[in-house]
């Protein structure tokens, strides 16, 4: 499972993830199911071998909306069911996240438009992808700048945010035109990826994973 | 609580997940059916505010002790873009936190796009109409359309876990809609003072307008003349002030989620 998860593309990683994450987030919430589901979870932790570091900054903030969204049932007295739930939901996230990092960002778009995601949404999908970077610059040079002059504290006011929206529009432009100078377009980028038969081990490993917890 | 995705697992009934499934993602399909610009320039555009609206996301603001929010967007992405491209380029980011970041769950992605995306867009593009284009009007479409907007969608998921999850109403919905009408408050209140700035610097960028046009163009050239802010306007500005200086300097330094991204986006 292990070579598995490395070959096959990011069509059939994604599809295998989704089918995975579908099984375990549908388990029943039993002990027996939460079992299941946290013994499947490390399987594919193991197998896909994130950074745990990763895994653990972006784990943590999941494990705490989980719990704000029982927050009510903890506080009416459904103490018992509430914890097989959230612990359901906390081992679907470790198993998404741990299918996520062996993706590469640029794949996403590729494959989502394998999968049968309508163009235009793998198209603007890919774009936002792309500008994320010219964004993240453009916000730390506004940051940067916003030192410079004496101000104080983290904060990010209205005027920072109006003024690396209309940045991002600038520099978009170019960079937009400048890709289509090259021959680049959106829909090109989203439209590579193809769904392989090779996926297929890795989308039936995934099934598995899931039918597991259903089973227990 | 980082804005109000709601995560894989958590919902019990998969009737209730499978409807809402439905009529967010059947919203999504409508928008990009009816007035989304598919010419490469539109794409472009929409992509490219999807990315801000993705590194905003990133910024969290402490609610309370334990629970922090993040800004959502909606609000300025309708003013910026109308509502179709609105929704389909917030699809787009939660569709991109569901798969790479474990922000949002594969399985309920509509319904996030119902609350986050669909609901509060309506309530802003319908408020934009209704109040008109001139600066003030458009920046309180913004203020109300954030709020409301936050506030409907978090109602929509407090709705959702009590349907699919059998949460007790009375408790969901007083810790769901108070924190998120807060979060919502602060919100409006960056969005209202984000859309006046956009107005006074680049108005080409937003209004009504602004859903019939693919990409700005000549943006330095744009830029209105300053000073036109009314008194009525200085007084609306300092009592946001006072909300946002209260809230806004607690936003996070580290974006968590933009740097894991990226960091995907250098991988391989």
């Amino acid at each position: 499972m292990i070579v598995s998860a490395r070959r096959a593309g990011p069509a059939g990683k994604l599809l295998a993830g989704a089918v995975l994450v579908v099984g375990l987030a549908t388990a029943p919430a039993s002990p027996r199911a939460l079992t299941a589901n946290a013994l499947v979870s490390m399987a594919v932790v193991i197998a896909t071998r994130p950074k745990l570091g990763v895994l653990a900054r972006r784990g943590l903030p999941a494990l705490g909306v989980i719990l704000a969204l029982l927050l009510p049932s903890l506080l009416a007295g459904e103490r018992a069911r509430a914890l097989l739930v959230g612990g359901r939901a906390l081992t679907a996230t470790l198993a998404a996240l741990a299918v996520a990092s062996t993706l590469a960002a640029h794949e996403v778009p590729g494959a989502l438009g394998a999968l049968g995601v309508p163009g235009a949404l793998a198209s603007v999908t890919a774009t936002m992808l792309r500008q994320l970077g010219a964004v993240r610059d453009e916000g730390r040079r506004l940051a940067l700048a916003r030192e410079l002059r004496g101000a104080r504290g983290a904060g990010f006011g209205a005027g920072t945010v109006a003024a690396l929206l209309v940045r991002t529009a600038e520099r978009a432009e170019r960079v937009e035109l400048a890709a289509r100078l090259r021959g680049s377009t959106p829909r090109g980028e989203a439209g590579r990826a193809r769904l392989r038969a090779a996926d297929a081990l890795l989308v039936l490993a995934g099934a598995a994973g899931g039918a597991l917890a259903h089973l227990a | 609580m980082p804005g109000m995705h709601l995560a894989d697992g958590v919902l019990t009934e998969p009737a209730v997940v499978l409807a809402l499934d439905a009529v967010g993602l059947g919203a999504v399909a409508l928008a990009l059916r009816r007035g989304f610009d598919r010419s490469a320039r539109g794409l472009a555009w929409t992509g490219t505010l999807a990315a801000f609206v993705l590194a905003v996301q990133a910024l969290n603001v402490p609610l309370v002790p334990g629970a922090s929010a993040h800004a959502i967007g909606t609000a300025l992405l309708v003013l910026c873009l109308g509502p179709a491209r609105a929704v389909v380029a917030l699809t787009a980011v939660l569709l991109v936190q569901a798969l790479l970041l474990g922000d949002g769950g594969l399985t309920v992605l509509g319904l996030n796009v119902l609350d986050m995306a669909v609901l509060p867009a309506l309530v802003t593009w319908g408020l934009a109409r209704a109040l008109g284009a001139s600066r003030d009007r458009l920046a309180w479409a913004g203020f109300l359309g954030a709020w409301l907007g936050t506030t409907l969608g978090a109602a929509g998921l407090a709705t959702a876990l009590v349907l699919g999850a059998g949460a007790p109403a009375r408790l969901t919905f007083a810790w769901l809609v108070g924190a998120q009408s807060l979060a919502g408050l602060a919100e409006g209140v960056l969005t209202a003072l984000a859309v006046r700035e956009l107005v006074r610097r680049a108005p080409r960028l937003v209004g009504l307008g602004a859903a019939r046009r693919d990409a700005p163009e000549a943006l330095d050239a744009q830029s209105a003349a300053p000073g036109a802010v009314t008194h009525r306007g200085l007084g609306w500005l300092a009592a946001v002030l006072v909300v946002t200086v209260l809230l806004v300097p607690l936003a996070s330094t580290s974006p968590d989620a933009l740097e894991i991204v990226l960091h995907h986006l250098r991988a391989r």
